[in-house]
């Protein structure tokens, strides 16, 4: 059972990974999305979803670039790859079909 | 911590990642981890440990576990093993959670505890051939009583080894003092101050980290400092070479660093100088200035013995034409090394001592923690046990063998226990640093001591077994049809078994909530009692330099002027502190007699406010005063067989200090001039014109003005000198700041094991309450009330409390009896037989709440919610 679509967590881990271009590895995942969301999250949760992401070939990684905060040790950056530049794209022209459809009223409800 | 750079993360998550994780992420999680602990470490934020040790735990997740060989049937009979026990765990949540936090509870005070105690056993335990090192103690008695002296006189130690060449390898003298030192700008009185003779660091093994033991010494104006001395004082220079300046008058070079000690020592060294400079000194050649400590190295136990009988005529030798004038009789004795740190009723000892009775109590306290754990752990593990009756019949209809069910319960035990032990060894390096600055302790966690992994190996298999064996046993030995059909309760001939482990939990519950009550009166006690003087906004002052000895008439007669000086006093020796002893000769008997003594000026019995029984106070209207008069205390007195009123006009003569007779003018009522700990004993005060402190009591209500004054005076007849000033309350602390310390241990721990003991009693309810659930649906059926439900599952409670109680309360009054003997003055247990009382009526109420708490939910709720699965 190969799930296809994004999860709304993986969803914002590609994006992220996007955002952070050359520099996307657990740490720095975790304090962007921290920083930028708000939302604290495990380096273990995001490891598991990074590897799941990883299994379904949306992202490769790679290890590299050892520094001195890190007490020498190197870390996996990882990179999107077609398929996964493919389903963040998809994702995101689901949403926008979607958006595009709610009649202008039922937004407006909230503030009634 | 182990780890001394604070920017490392602990070595212990490391080493989990390093087991647990698959190899091939090992290195990114440790960089991560690391930068984490490095970002936290910057950025201050708040609760950096329980941060990181939470990021590490949710690393340990099933994709970055390694695999346990995957395919393999074992593996999958454990995976699923491993999942019902999860959620068996799951399943009972409350059960689940007082399991784990009680054991690890338990298990991490006992850890704490156990490294505490660890720590005082291995005092001085790391010097080379630590065996061969012996103490040299004075010895003498004070009518009857062993008084054995800690220091000795300069002369000792050559004496010894020339005298004793075969027998004696070396002899090494040691002088605790205090100093002022300046280097450049900063200034402070250094209070461990040490000076040795010159191959110290040969004969003791403190580690040098620069130096060489050797010769590091060898020139008389060396010193050798602890890192943290060289750190204060030269920052991050290199201390090499660098001159200190110590006292007024002296300046030392520093030739060599200490390392951090493998152990704690009796002896507290920040400075270790060369006691070469002293050599020509006169208190250094005087056989009577006794004011270092010697050591000799023999190095074997029988050589010992034969140099200890020996030393009678070593002290007839030197000390012989002494022993005849003054009567006084002194011997040597041998003390080892390894019972200095214990050896607590030695007097006048600079050294550190510690208490090997409270030591022994924390062990006991420590062991009682953890049997109560155990026990909590065994009688939930018994209780929960009934419940899966179902399950193992179900299995057993499936055709499960008893060895996989003994497997799997057995399984179950271990996995609840290792990840309780777990959270205890984590949390045990999360609480240290609270536990060590709460009680003021030095406790070191050091996970390579074998004994503490095979303590692990041990609970865990002994509570394994227990908690494991038992259901295994019970539960795949009856009938799956009976099981099935819910007969499992009718195993009357079990309980004796969890009935038993509850008694001896309330014993140990009720014993702890008593002699704690007892021991806290006791220490009350010691601290409340009246000691016979005032110690109220007395000043203490050290008269240790020349400039204040050549203007003491002045600086008592300034004083004296002053308005907010209410009295003032030279002395030998505040009350609490120095009391020489001699022998004194009494006119009209031949027997010798033993006194404590003080010299003191006019102003010593208002300065304390003493209370004269009878007699008179010294007078400077009396010239004859000075050398002819003496002051007994009542004990004194008593001793001597006279009466308070008879005893005035008695002569004496202190053959040691006097060549005239002493007439008894007055007699003063006892106080404590020595520890509460410690028996009064007989004392005469003499006036004396030389004195080595002074007791200033200051106006009350205006001491910071009284001081100011004092200091002022001090100021301008003793400008060099710093004005060294301690208030009598704080010495007085100080003089039971160990106590203290015991106290505040004792009492947090002592809470600590009844608070598992009530969370034992609650857990053993609850499970009593489910047991019976339906039975307690039927009778509210049948119309029965919740009260009388109450009643009927309190009652086997009360019973089993009321037995605790007939074994609990002899065994602690025996073992309080027994404790207690070590203190002079206590508390007769006798008057605290309510607080034996308060102990046993304290469990019941305690197991009462919860029963009511957890019985009313029970008894309270719908029967058709208890019944309606049949």
């Amino acid at each position: 059972m190969k799930r296809t679509h994004l999860g709304e967590f993986e969803e914002l881990v590609l994006l992220m990974v996007l955002v952070l271009e050359e520099d996307a590895y657990v740490m720095k995942l975790k304090d962007e999305i921290h920083e930028q969301i708000g939302r604290s999250v495990a380096m273990g949760a995001l490891h598991a979803t990074l590897s799941r992401l990883e299994k379904k070939s949306y992202l490769e990684s790679e290890m590299k670039g050892a520094t001195q905060e890190r007490g020498g040790r190197r870390k996996r950056v990882y990179r999107l790859t077609a398929a996964g530049k493919a389903a963040i794209t998809k994702a995101r022209e689901v949403r926008e079909q979607l958006w595009n459809q709610i009649p202008p009223l039922s937004l407006e409800i909230r503030y009634a | 911590m182990p780890n001394s750079n604070p920017h490392n993360p602990p070595r212990l998550s490391e080493r989990l990642i390093e087991w647990l994780c698959k190899e091939e992420l090992v290195e990114e999680i440790l960089g991560n981890l690391y930068e984490y602990h490095y970002l936290l470490q910057t950025d201050k934020s708040q609760f950096p440990v329980i941060k990181y040790w939470f990021q590490v735990l949710m690393y340990l997740r099933i994709s970055t576990l390694k695999n346990l060989s995957s395919f393999s049937p074992f593996s999958i009979m454990f995976r699923f093993n491993l999942l019902i026990t999860f959620r068996n765990l799951w399943k009972n949540k409350t059960h689940t959670v007082l399991h784990i936090t009680g054991f690890s509870l338990g298990i991490l005070c006992a850890i704490l505890l156990y490294f505490h105690i660890r720590g005082e056993m291995r005092y001085d335990s790391f010097h080379a051939d630590g065996e061969e090192i012996y103490r040299v103690l004075r010895a003498s008695d004070i009518n009857g009583d062993p008084y054995d002296i800690g220091v000795t006189s300069g002369p000792f130690a050559p004496a010894l080894e020339q005298d004793y060449p075969g027998q004696i390898k070396s002899a090494m003298r040691v002088a605790l003092r205090e100093r002022l030192v300046a280097y450049e700008e900063k200034i402070f009185n250094e209070a461990h101050f040490t000076f040795v003779d010159p191959h110290f660091f040969e004969f003791f093994s403190f580690p040098l980290m620069r130096g060489d033991p050797a010769t590091v010494l060898e020139q008389p104006h060396s010193v050798v400092i602890t890192q943290a001395m060289a750190r204060k004082y030269f920052g991050a220079d290199d201390p090499i070479g660098k001159v200190l300046e110590v006292g007024n008058s002296r300046s030392f070079t520093v030739t060599g660093v200490m390392d951090e000690w493998p152990d704690k020592s009796h002896l507290e060294m920040d400075f270790v100088a060369s006691l070469e400079v002293y050599a020509q000194s006169d208190w250094m050649a005087g056989w009577w200035w006794n004011s270092l400590v010697t050591y000799v190295r023999i190095p074997s136990l029988d050589e010992a013995e034969r140099v200890e009988a020996l030393f009678p005529q070593f002290m007839e030798k030197y000390f012989g034409d002494h022993f005849k004038q003054s009567g006084n009789l002194i011997h040597l004795k041998l003390e080892p090394l390894a019972e200095t740190y214990f050896n607590d009723a030695t007097r006048y000892d600079p050294v550190l001592h510690g208490n090997r009775k409270s030591t022994y109590i924390l062990g006991i306290v420590a062991i009682a923690i953890l049997l109560i754990a155990c026990f909590n752990y065994l009688n939930l593990a018994i209780a929960a046990s009934y419940q899966r009756a179902k399950e193992v019949g179900i299995r057993k209809v499936m055709g499960s063998r008893p060895s996989r069910l003994v497997l799997q319960f057995l399984g179950e035990s271990l996995t609840v226990i290792a990840i309780a032990v777990s959270l205890a060894i984590i949390g045990s390096e999360i609480a240290l640093p609270y536990f060590n600055e709460f009680f003021g302790l030095e406790v070191q966690l050091d996970w390579g001591d074998p004994t503490i992994w095979m303590f692990f190996a041990m609970v865990m298999a002994g509570v394994v077994m227990l908690s494991g064996l038992y259901p295994a046993y019970l539960l795949s030995s009856f009938k799956p049809v009976q099981a099935l059909r819910g007969k499992i309760f009718s195993f009357g001939r079990h309980l004796w078994l969890r009935k038993g482990l509850v008694v001896i939990q309330f014993v140990i519950s009720i014993f702890m909530i008593i002699s704690t009550l007892l021991i806290s009166q006791q220490l009350r006690f010691v601290f409340e009692k009246d000691l016979g003087f005032d110690q109220e906004a007395v000043v203490l002052v050290d008269a240790n330099n020349s400039e204040i000895a050549e203007n003491e008439a002045l600086f008592k007669e300034q004083l004296r002027a002053n308005p907010l000086v209410q009295a003032m006093a030279s002395m030998t020796g505040p009350p609490g502190g120095f009391h020489d002893a001699t022998s004194v000769k009494i006119t009209g008997r031949e027997d010798e007699f033993r006194l404590r003594t003080a010299f003191v000026d006019e102003g010593y019995v208002e300065t304390f406010g003493m209370e004269m029984v009878n007699g008179r106070n010294f007078s400077k209207d009396f010239s004859t005063d000075l050398n002819q008069t003496a002051i007994l205390n009542e004990t004194a007195v008593r001793e001597l067989g006279w009466t308070t009123e008879n005893a005035i006009g008695k002569v004496l003569r202190l053959p040691m200090f006097d060549s005239t007779d002493r007439r008894v003018i007055g007699v003063v009522k006892d106080y404590h001039f020595a520890s509460l700990k410690d028996q009064i004993e007989p004392l005469v005060i003499a006036l004396s014109e030389s004195s080595w402190m002074y007791g200033i009591k200051l106006q009350g209500g205006n001491l910071q003005e009284g001081l100011a004054a004092v200091q002022g005076i001090w100021e301008t007849l003793a400008p060099n000198n710093p004005f060294a000033y301690e208030f009598m309350d704080d010495t007085m602390n100080h003089l039971y700041a160990q106590e203290q310390k015991q106290r505040r241990v004792f009492s947090v721990f002592a809470g600590m094991s009844i608070f598992l003991a009530c969370l034992g009693i609650f857990g053993l309810v609850f499970h009593a309450a489910l047991n019976r659930k339906k039975e307690f649906g039927i009778r509210k059926v049948l119309g029965a009330r919740p009260g009388q439900i109450l009643h009927l599952i309190s009652q086997e409670f009360l019973l089993m409390i009321g037995i605790a109680c007939l074994v609990a309360i002899p065994l602690t009054w025996f073992f309080m009896a027994n404790w207690l003997e070590a203190f002079a003055y206590r508390i007769a247990l006798g008057a605290y037989w309510y607080l034996f009382l308060a102990g046993g009526i304290m469990a019941m109420v305690i197991a009462l709440g919860t029963i009511t708490l957890q019985a009313l939910r029970t008894a309270r709720a719908n029967p058709v919610e208890s019944l309606r699965y049949e």
